[in-house]
């Protein structure tokens, strides 16, 4: 029995089909035909139930309680292929925020000292000067819980030499991701200088790994395309031998596609991608974002240098996109076919990742029966970077390849991550209270659920199994940790952590606060509990609770926390701890968010304030954000010729021009 | 004598790195049947070998380690891949744990959290499935 997907996209709306074709080996049974399955929850909540034959006993539906909710009962009588129906909204995603709250650049912002690498001695600078640093000189992260800053406490990222810090895909992409997300912001500040280093410095991170050009390279092979400029730039001149001390390493970042798996595994590869084909789809979901807003920058005319990081890698990038979401099933592909048309190229399997029924990816590789995932966030980052690359290269069926996992991961997110229907509200739109199978009521029962040191059931998950749920992480324990995970990257796609649906904003709203309301009890508690390392908001992990506080709409509160973070009022001030010998109130880097994009990135959002569920476009790249006092219209016109943009509430942005974005800002009514 | 050995081998498959081990040897013996008489003298070395009932320590499959990686286009300006030798499974899994890495792959790599945290330099060497990594790989027969 197989269940073939069919997606049909019709403005905003993702529609999902699921066929059975039935077969009976052994023979079928005399008077017996067709087959049960179960809905679940992000299918029955979208209108499965009309579409499908569900079982009833009396009046009462028959449901299995499960984990992942509440699974309904439906029959398909084998006399027709299809089954049931589902139908989801596409949110819109952007190429980047909009500079809404008209940074000039020149503010000044207090960050910690880097690269001089003394961590209790903190600088201030103004964005623009900050950005370019992040531009040119990217930093992984600060620890500043050594008092007087310790050798390491910061890690520079040196894309060459690659001496001891060749990154592996995962880290890389993140960084790669990072500093292409700066590219727009800096274009919108008129920081031409931080675009040109964020451009000249992606296109030669790419050119490297896409190229393969670095395998078997001595002093006199030639550049790839793309890694010139920046390595001049740089003062390296040829290739170094493997001991020299010019140029680029040999031997270093190349694609390997594995004949037997099928894959296109990623060398220096990070937590077993390589060998238990993990996580593909994280690890490249940054390369994919990195490739696009490169793209997208050379179509605008900002990259001078003349490199198209279509034509020269572009079939490279297709297959990168095959690996984790390959549409075709018995594909047939071999070694050297060409890739530049999608999905054309090397055989992969049909979406290794992706599972189309539970709605959502598995980031596990070759693991049996157990699979999970743990960063939904990042699996969105992937699935935003296959929309834009789509695009980008004129793709529409992978542009809707990328929208209907997009559309799918944003719900089982709600449903199976964070649990939303714990917590219906009357003016939900998605988890009505009056809606069957709603559990929360109005009120600070699931609140209070979630508070400090809670040692029972905290309602959300951070890990999601085929069987069960936890609330554990892969690398540590800290409250933002669990929570964080889930949240990175912020990029142009991450807008459906921000929503207007009473019911979503409360229970992410929740969760951050139980991740607070933990870092704060352990922080105060510290000492008198068992814990390993009681720290506040985790080592580095600030600008991740800061960057996700700011989507919650909750502007008064976040101007006092971490709106003034620069100031030395920031949000572990307003918990009345820091920790000793360091300097916590000033900006901080973490890996794939550089402070710039941070700083960026938070004030824009507290002005957009939250996304309008209510509303979609006929764009992909449209959105709509609702404040108290102004609603701000967003669309980015990813085509060659002119378009308008037409919003459901009849709003209309009219002529924006090709490769460009426009927005607006209109007094709130309702 | 193919069958005794084959025979043989049916009993070595309680491990998982014996079943490694068997499928290696298979495909090396029917390379091995495909070449020239001096090859098929190889065999009789191999076969006597096996029928000694000597599960086999590992190491002459890698012996003939040294296969080189083809580098393969992807259809654009500038980008390539690498693969294995061989166009089919049973070819490339008959090259598994031969493919010769490049030198100093993974050699480099060190995780920053993990230096920031004081650790020495993680220098593992992550070579992955195309040089067989142990206990990840089932070849499909």
């Amino acid at each position: 029995m197989t269940s073939p997907i069919t997606v049909r996209l019709w403005g905003t709306r993702v529609t999902t089909e699921f066929h059975y074709n039935l077969s009976y080996p052994l023979g079928q049974p005399d008077s017996a035909a067709g087959a049960l399955f179960g809905l679940f929850p992000h299918q029955w909540r979208a209108y499965a139930n009309h579409t499908a034959q569900l079982l009833k006993s009396g009046d009462s539906e028959l449901v299995y309680t499960t984990v992942m909710g509440t699974l309904k009962l439906g029959a398909f009588s084998g006399s027709d292929t299809l089954a049931f129906k589902t139908t989801h909204t596409f949110p819109g995603i952007l190429m980047a925020i909009p500079n809404i709250v008209k940074l000039a650049g020149y503010e000044s912002l207090k960050v910690a000292d880097y690269p001089g690498g003394v961590g209790a001695k903190p600088k201030t600078k103004t964005l623009h000067e900050q950005m370019l640093q992040d531009a040119e000189k990217p930093i992984w992260s600060a620890d500043l819980s050594a008092a007087g800053g310790a050798k390491d406490d910061f890690i520079p990222i040196q894309p060459v030499h690659q001496d001891n810090t060749a990154l592996g895909s995962y880290d890389w992409g993140k960084y790669v991701g990072g500093v292409a997300d700066l590219i727009q912001p800096a274009h919108h500040l008129g920081n031409t200088d931080a675009v040109e280093s964020a451009i000249s410095q992606i296109s030669a991170q790419l050119g490297q790994w896409l190229s393969g050009g670095l395998l078997g390279a001595d002093a006199s092979t030639g550049w790839p395309k793309g890694v010139e400029a920046w390595q001049k730039k740089e003062g390296n001149t040829q290739f170094a031998d493997p001991k020299g001390k010019e140029g680029l390493y040999p031997n270093q970042q190349f694609l390997y596609y594995d004949q037997q798996w099928c894959s296109i595994i990623p060398y220096p590869a990070g937590y077993y991608a390589e060998n238990r084909l993990n996580d593909h789809h994280f690890h490249y979901g940054y390369w994919l974002r990195a490739a696009a807003q490169l793209a997208l920058a050379q179509k605008m005319g900002l990259d001078t240098s003349g490199n198209d990081v279509i034509a020269d890698y572009g079939a490279t990038v297709n297959l990168i996109v095959k690996d984790i979401a390959n549409p075709l099933r018995g594909d047939t592909g071999t070694p050297g076919d060409n890739a530049a048309s999608f999905p054309k190229g090397p055989k992969t399997p049909f979406l290794r990742y992706f599972d189309g029924y539970f709605g959502h990816a598995w980031a596990s590789g070759t693991p049996e029966n157990i699979v999970n995932q743990e960063s939904q966030s990042e699996a969105m980052s992937a699935w935003t970077g296959i929309i834009l690359w789509g695009q980008l290269t004129g793709n529409q069926k992978m542009r809707d390849l990328g929208m209907w996992m997009y559309t799918l991961s944003r719900f089982a997110f709600y449903e199976y991550w964070m649990d939303c229907g714990q917590n219906g509200k009357d003016a939900s739109i998605l988890f009505k209270t009056q809606s069957p199978n709603i559990q929360g009521t109005e009120g600070d029962a699931y609140r209070a659920s979630l508070k400090a040191h809670a040692t029972g059931s905290v309602g959300f998950a951070a890990q999601v199994y085929n069987s069960y749920l936890q609330v554990v992480s892969d690398f540590g324990f800290e409250p933002v940790y669990l929570t964080g995970i889930n949240w990175l990257p912020f990029h142009g796609g991450s807008f459906y952590l921000s929503s207007t649906d009473a019911a979503v904003n409360k229970t992410l709203g929740a969760v951050y606060d139980w991740a607070y309301d933990n870092s704060k009890y352990q922080w105060d508690n510290k000492g008198a509990l068992n814990y390993f390392q009681p720290t506040l908001w985790g080592v580095t992990w600030e600008p991740v609770a800061y960057n996700f506080a700011a989507m919650l709409g909750r502007s008064k509160e976040g101007a006092e926390l971490w709106g003034h973070a620069d100031a030395g009022t920031g949000l572990e001030a307003a918990v009345g701890s820091t920790r000793p010998g360091a300097n916590v109130s000033s900006w901080k880097p973490l890996g794939g968010q550089s402070v710039s994009y941070s700083y960026f990135w938070i004030y824009n959002m507290v002005e957009a304030d939250l996304r309008d569920e209510c509303v979609t476009a006929d764009s992909p790249f449209a959105l709509k954000f609702e404040s108290g006092q102004d609603d701000y219209y967003v669309a980015w016109n990813l085509t060659n010729s002119p378009i308008t943009v037409n919003f459901s509430d009849r709003h209309q942005i009219k002529s924006i021009p090709a490769w460009s974005m426009s927005w607006g800002g209109v007094p709130h009514h309702r | 004598m193919v069958k005794g050995l084959y025979a043989y081998q049916t009993k070595a498959t309680r491990s998982p790195y014996l079943w490694k081990q068997r499928d290696e040897r298979r495909h090396f013996v029917k390379k091995r049947l495909f070449l020239t008489i001096l090859a098929v003298s190889s065999l009789w070395v191999v076969g006597s070998f096996e029928a000694k009932g000597d599960t086999g320590s590992g190491q002459w499959p890698m012996a003939v380690a040294g296969l080189p990686m083809l580098q393969h286009s992807s259809g654009d300006l500038a980008g390539y891949y690498y693969t294995a030798e061989g166009g089919d499974a049973e070819t490339w899994a008959a090259n598994l744990g031969k493919v010769t890495p490049p030198p100093g792959l993974g050699s480099r790599y060190i995780c920053p959290a993990s230096e920031q945290a004081g650790n020495p330099p993680n220098d593992k060497p992550n070579y992955g499935p195309f040089v067989g990594d142990k206990g990840h790989h089932r070849i499909p027969l």
